[in-house]
């Protein structure tokens, strides 16, 4: 492996204005600003009598989190089960969310914004409150992917706002 | 009566004429003797010499007397007996001497005529058994004669009571004998006949035969000259075999201990794959171990992703402060990144090491079993070499004994030769014989006809 600097690497690169996530198959981009810490299979622990939403309590450096499922129809498990989850805010204000795959960082100019909520989403009112109310900056505007992006695998994902994420998942 | 014996009378007389004188010498002697001794005088002795002459005189008449009669008693029985033999020897079988008396004479005449009526009727039972000895014998020259002129062997002899009787049946018994003897000699004469005429077919087969045999008896002397000359060859041939069989059999022997070193050099082989076997196990337990390690490297890797991840949030939320530790946080991204990709590697490299030593194991299994099973058929073939060794000795044995023997039958085959020359000439001679042969069997059929023809004369009973 080839040893390479850091100013080497990088040379005037910038940090990445969002970070992508698929939650229960939705491309979601949240702003760089907001905490957030990943966590590969986490061990969650169910919590008897709790809401569909939660699926279970998880601890991350001793403090207990509570772990949300963003799938339209949670399974309630029955046992501790090992998930990959995004652990938003800082402990002990913090909570986790079950993740498809680790975030990736969505530099500017290598995504696009989607228009409008999937159907069957349990966030829906999340996305188009975040698609509202977030600035697209760093996203090109909506309408059909160029060809010349599509081949390079420009994605788009649906900006979302955290605090409306929860707020959505406690409602629905 | 008592009868009286004349050889007692005869005695009588013979002592009565010898005691005379002896009576009489007496008498003189004694007188002498009284007279020496003057006892007597000579007066006396004179009266008693005369008394005693006169004495012996009367003696004497009487004893004459006595002997005409006894002669004369004795000569008349005998001249009674001569004059019988004589009437006998003159024919007269009737004269008897027919003696009366009480001596000797008396019984021996009886005695004779006794003996000539016995004789005389023993002569007279001869001639009449003569007499039918001669009727019986007529009877049997007379049936002879019969046989004899009609040949008829059914005629029979009459069997009379004589001693005829047994020559009248040994004749029907001879004739009776004689008659099957002849019918079994006819019977004999067609067989004898039939199988002459049967021998003279046969003999002329025979001397066809053996003209073939004379011809095929030239053909295979002519054939076993060919015969002599290929076994010479043969045995030429025999000879350079026995020399190539030689050579062979030390190139076998060569072929020996090649094999044999070749099974050594296999074993050798099989315990350095077998040596190779382990190490390349071994090497791929350590490849395994390099797994295990490439494992923990990827899930440092992954974690060091994760924390480059997170650093790079956490870079992100510090805003423009975080900016170099976003670049440090994106390096280590990288560098994990990296590493992973490094570890895949590794990792493929690594199964494909474990998939490669698997895979030469299995190899070297099989190419251990493939030596196996070589080094058995090199010992197989060391031994079949050494069979074949054995065999090749063997066979240069048998070989050079071949040639001996075809030698020797060369020189068989021109005896063989010579031999068929010898029975040419036998068989010609056969031939020859066999000719004289059908010939003489030609005279014997007409033999045996004219013996049938001769037998066939005689008439016989019916079997």
């Amino acid at each position: 492996m080839t040893a390479r600097r850091i100013d080497e690497t990088a040379p005037g690169s910038l940090p990445a204005a969002r970070f992508g996530v698929r939650l229960a198959g939705v491309a979601v981009a949240m702003p760089a600003g907001t905490a957030m810490e990943f966590v590969a299979d986490a061990a969650i622990y169910p919590l008897p009598l709790a809401p569909a939403r939660v699926a279970g309590l998880m601890q991350l450096r001793g403090y207990p989190l509570v772990v949300l499922d963003a799938s339209l129809n949670p399974q309630a498990g029955g046992g501790t089960t090992r998930h990959d989850v995004l652990v938003l805010g800082q402990p002990p204000q913090a909570a986790a969310l079950l993740v498809d795959d680790p975030p990736q960082a969505l530099p500017d100019g290598a995504w696009r914004a989607a228009g409008g909520a999937p159907p069957d989403c349990a966030f829906a009112s999340a996305l188009q409150a975040g698609s509202a109310g977030v600035s697209q900056a760093g996203a090109r505007p909506g309408g059909e992917v160029p060809i010349a992006e599509r081949a390079r695998g420009v994605e788009r994902w649906h900006e979302i706002d955290p605090a409306q994420l929860f707020d959505a998942l406690m409602r629905s | 009566m008592a009868p009286r014996s004349f050889a007692r009378s005869l005695r009588l007389g013979v002592s009565v004429l010898a005691a005379v004188p002896l009576a009489v010498a007496a008498i003189a002697a004694v007188l002498a003797w009284l007279i020496g001794r003057d006892a007597l005088d000579p007066a006396q002795a004179v009266r008693i010499v005369t008394v005693v002459l006169m004495l012996a005189a009367l003696l004497a008449l009487g004893g004459f007397a006595y002997g005409r009669r006894l002669a004369r008693s004795a000569s008349e029985p005998i001249e009674r007996i001569q004059a019988t033999l004589e009437a006998l020897s003159d024919g007269d079988l009737d004269a008897r001497v027919r003696w009366r008396g009480r001596d000797e004479f008396a019984g021996l005449a009886d005695s004779l005529d006794r003996l000539l009526d016995d004789r005389v009727a023993s002569l007279n039972r001869t001639i009449r058994e003569s007499e039918e000895l001669n009727d019986s014998v007529i009877e049997i020259m007379k049936a002879v004669g019969t046989i004899a002129s009609t040949k008829d062997l059914s005629v029979r002899v009459p069997v009379t009571e004589n001693v005829t009787g047994a020559i009248a049946d040994a004749l029907n018994l001879l004739t009776e004998e004689t008659g099957r003897v002849l019918r079994n000699v006819a019977a004999l004469s067609n067989d004898v006949a039939q199988a002459t005429f049967a021998v003279r077919g046969q003999s002329d087969l025979a001397i066809q035969a053996a003209a073939r045999e004379q011809r095929e008896v030239g053909l295979a002397a002519g054939e076993l000259a060919q015969a002599a000359q290929a076994l010479v060859t043969v045995a030429q041939r025999a000879h350079q075999v026995n020399e190539s069989a030689a050579r062979a059999a030390v190139e076998t022997g060569a072929a020996v201990r090649v094999v044999g070193a070749t099974v050594h050099g296999i074993v050798q082989s099989r315990e350095l794959i077998r040596e190779t076997e382990k190490r390349i196990k071994r090497l791929g337990e350590r490849s395994q171990e390099i797994g295990q390690v490439v494992g923990i490297i990827q899930a440092i890797a992954e974690r060091t992703g994760i924390l480059a991840l997170n650093a790079s949030m956490q870079a992100a939320t510090a805003g423009e402060a975080g900016r170099s530790f976003a670049v440090v946080a994106d390096e280590v991204k990288r560098l994990s990144e990296s590493a992973r990709e490094s570890a895949t590697r590794i990792a493929r490299l690594v199964n494909a090491i474990q998939t490669g030593a698997h895979e030469t194991v299995r190899a070297m299994n099989e190419a251990i079993t493939q030596v196996v099973e070589i080094s058995r058929m090199a010992d197989d073939a060391g031994q079949a070499m050494r069979r074949t060794q054995h065999e090749t000795d063997s066979l240069v044995a048998n070989v050079r004994e071949i040639a001996a023997t075809a030698d020797e039958q060369a020189r068989t085959s021109s005896a063989l030769q010579a031999r068929a020359d010898v029975i040419r000439e036998a068989s010609a001679e056969t031939t020859r014989q066999l000719r004289a042969q059908s010939i003489e069997t030609r005279r014997l059929v007409e033999y045996a006809r004219s013996l049938v023809d001769e037998v066939s004369v005689f008439r016989t009973e019916k079997p």
